[in-house]
């Protein structure tokens, strides 16, 4: 039986909170802390290390020594496999602890950090525990007097770093298919969500990891995720966040040793609607993609892109959708949408909203704040008419706005869509197999869902075209992140 | 005296045997050429909801 609202807080008001990084299979300490606040009331949750040069070399060093004489990398693969699943299963017995941790520090409801963080991360352990012991090498035909091997080796090294809307998924995605292939990780979580990381890492002892392969330091971007980008030691960095923190990890590693970066960043996603959609179907997933995760998604299909044909019929959908959602406490199970992650960065939000009234766009619905929740909470705001090259139709907003922008034909959305900086990912909503397919074929953007968005298992590969991003998390791809390609020819 | 039906299914054979050459060539050569390909490609998932 799933707790009541009530049951949560009772919970959250006596869960362990971790406070120590992990490093090399211990805690450790930091000279400098701050205080974690959580979005839900404000409150402060707990006091974390805040990381500096010497605790990121720490913790990469302790990293580097598990891969060049741990025994992690040189493991029978079955038995990585293994400790894979032992830290899967440890994640789903602890996963309304883990849930409840994602909840206080970044304000998810707790009932999708239940349902959705928490499984898709058991679901990537479990996945990529599977590929340690199936990763197989080539031995391409070379002729008679050769022998040639094609194999793949771990990268060494990965630095992982991740933000805070998905701060379990998005770890998960990057330092399950490192660990798989045989790496070692040094992971710096968001500085708004480090609780759920610090416990991963507890888990990931308590199933068997060696220690230094999995570790972690909590601190903020400017100091401890710089010092990781530049380090010498590190061999490659995983990044998921924004554009510009991305463009500055490119820039590390060319100041330090052309460590391999992959980037999975911001995204302005089109939604394009055409007359003989399922409008229902359409209109509550519009709607849906605005408010869920208080519409900080780097997918967030942020620009609906809608044939004029349907344009007000389906915006009045969307906002009677809108209308009825129920705007609360993360920790009541029927809460639909929480908090934004900060104060601030409701204000951040905000400011997108007043730049597009002030350039024209009409603002339909919401953008308000909810009277008397505590929080940094924000209803969605719903921008008809929005000219194109404006900001809010260029700019990633990481909150719960809709731009939506009128067309009047196929070529047009195409062109509208394609009008962006970003190709993180579309949708397209029309019952035309072809012009689906044609439609698709035509998008840049890494993902493409058809009559539906956000849909996608540990199968299909995840990233972006253009500034949203080089590489791909999930599936068989995204081991290639993680392996260097060697090829030993044998004279014979 | 010589018979051009020899001969031509002679050279028939000897053409078919180069192209197979050629072909397998060319196989191996895409092969090889797979992780090339991967820097120059971009990867597109479309999940169509049925």
């Amino acid at each position: 039986m799933n707790p009541t609202a009530q049951e949560w807080a009772l919970r959250a008001a006596g869960v362990r909170l971790p406070s120590a990084m992990l490093i090399g299979g211990r805690p450790h300490d930091a000279a400098a802390h701050w205080a974690l606040t959580s979005p839900r009331d404000g409150a402060e949750l707990v006091v974390l290390p805040d990381a500096d040069e010497a605790d990121v070399d720490l913790a990469v060093r302790r990293a580097r020594q598990a891969f060049d004489s741990g025994p992690w990398p040189t493991l029978a693969p079955k038995e990585r496999k293994r400790v894979l699943h032992a830290l899967a299963d440890a994640v789903e017995a602890h996963r309304e602890e883990l849930a409840l941790l994602v909840s206080l520090e970044m304000g998810k409801p707790v009932g999708d950090a239940l349902l959705i963080e928490l499984r898709t991360t058991v679901d990537t352990y479990r996945w990529y525990a599977e590929w340690a012991d199936k990763l197989t090498g080539e031995t391409p035909e070379v002729g008679p007097d050769a022998l040639a091997l094609v194999t793949r080796e771990p990268v060494g090294v990965v630095g992982v770093v991740v933000p805070w809307n998905f701060p379990m998924t998005l770890a998960a995605w990057k330092i399950a298919p490192a660990l798989a292939v045989g790496c070692t990780v040094v992971v710096k979580p968001s500085e708004q969500s480090p609780l759920s990381a610090l416990r991963l890492a507890e888990l990931a002892t308590e199933a068997g990891l060696p220690d230094g392969v999995l570790n972690v330091v909590t601190g903020n971007g400017p100091r401890a995720g710089r010092a990781l980008g530049r380090h010498p030691g590190v061999d490659t960095i995983a990044f998921t966040g924004s554009t510009e923190v991305g463009a500055a990890f490119l820039g590390y590693a060319a100041e330090s040793n052309l460590k391999r970066v992959w980037l999975e960043l911001g995204g302005k996603s089109p939604n394009i609607v055409l007359p003989d959609a399922d409008l229902d179907l359409a209109a509550s997933t519009a709607a849906w993609g605005v408010y869920f995760n208080q519409g900080q998604m780097c997918t967030a299909p942020s620009r609906l892109i809608v044939h004029r044909d349907v344009h007000g019929e389906l915006l009045d959908r969307i906002t009677a959708r809108l209308a009825s959602i129920r705007i609360g406490d993360p920790l009541d199970p029927a809460t639909e949408m929480g908090p934004l992650v900060s104060a601030a960065h409701r204000e951040h939000v905000e400011s997108h909203i007043a730049l597009a009234q002030a350039q024209g766009a009409r603002l339909t619905f919401g953008g308000d704040r909810p009277d008397s929740l505590p929080g940094a909470y924000l209803r969605p705001a719903v921008f008809d008419d929005v000219e194109p090259g404006t900001a809010l139709s260029r700019e990633e907003v990481f909150g719960p706005v809709l731009a939506v922008h009128p067309i009047d034909n196929v070529e047009q959305a195409v062109a509208m869509a394609n009008d962006s900086e970003y190709g993180l990912a579309a949708g397209v909503w029309t019952r035309d197999l072809a012009t689906a397919h044609r439609v698709s074929r035509r998008l840049r953007a890494g993902t493409v869902w058809v009559n539906c968005y956000e849909e996608g298992g540990l199968s299909v590969p995840f990233g972006g075209y253009k500034r949203s991003g080089n590489g791909r998390d999930k599936s068989v791809h995204a081991l290639e992140k993680y392996t260097e390609l060697k090829t030993t020819w044998v004279q014979l | 005296m010589r018979r051009p039906l020899i001969a031509i299914p002679a050279r028939i054979s000897a053409t078919a045997s180069a192209l197979r050459h050629h072909a397998d060539m060319t196989t191996r050569a895409l092969a090889q050429a797979v992780h090339a390909l991967e820097k120059y490609t971009e990867l597109k998932t479309t999940w169509v909801a049925l």
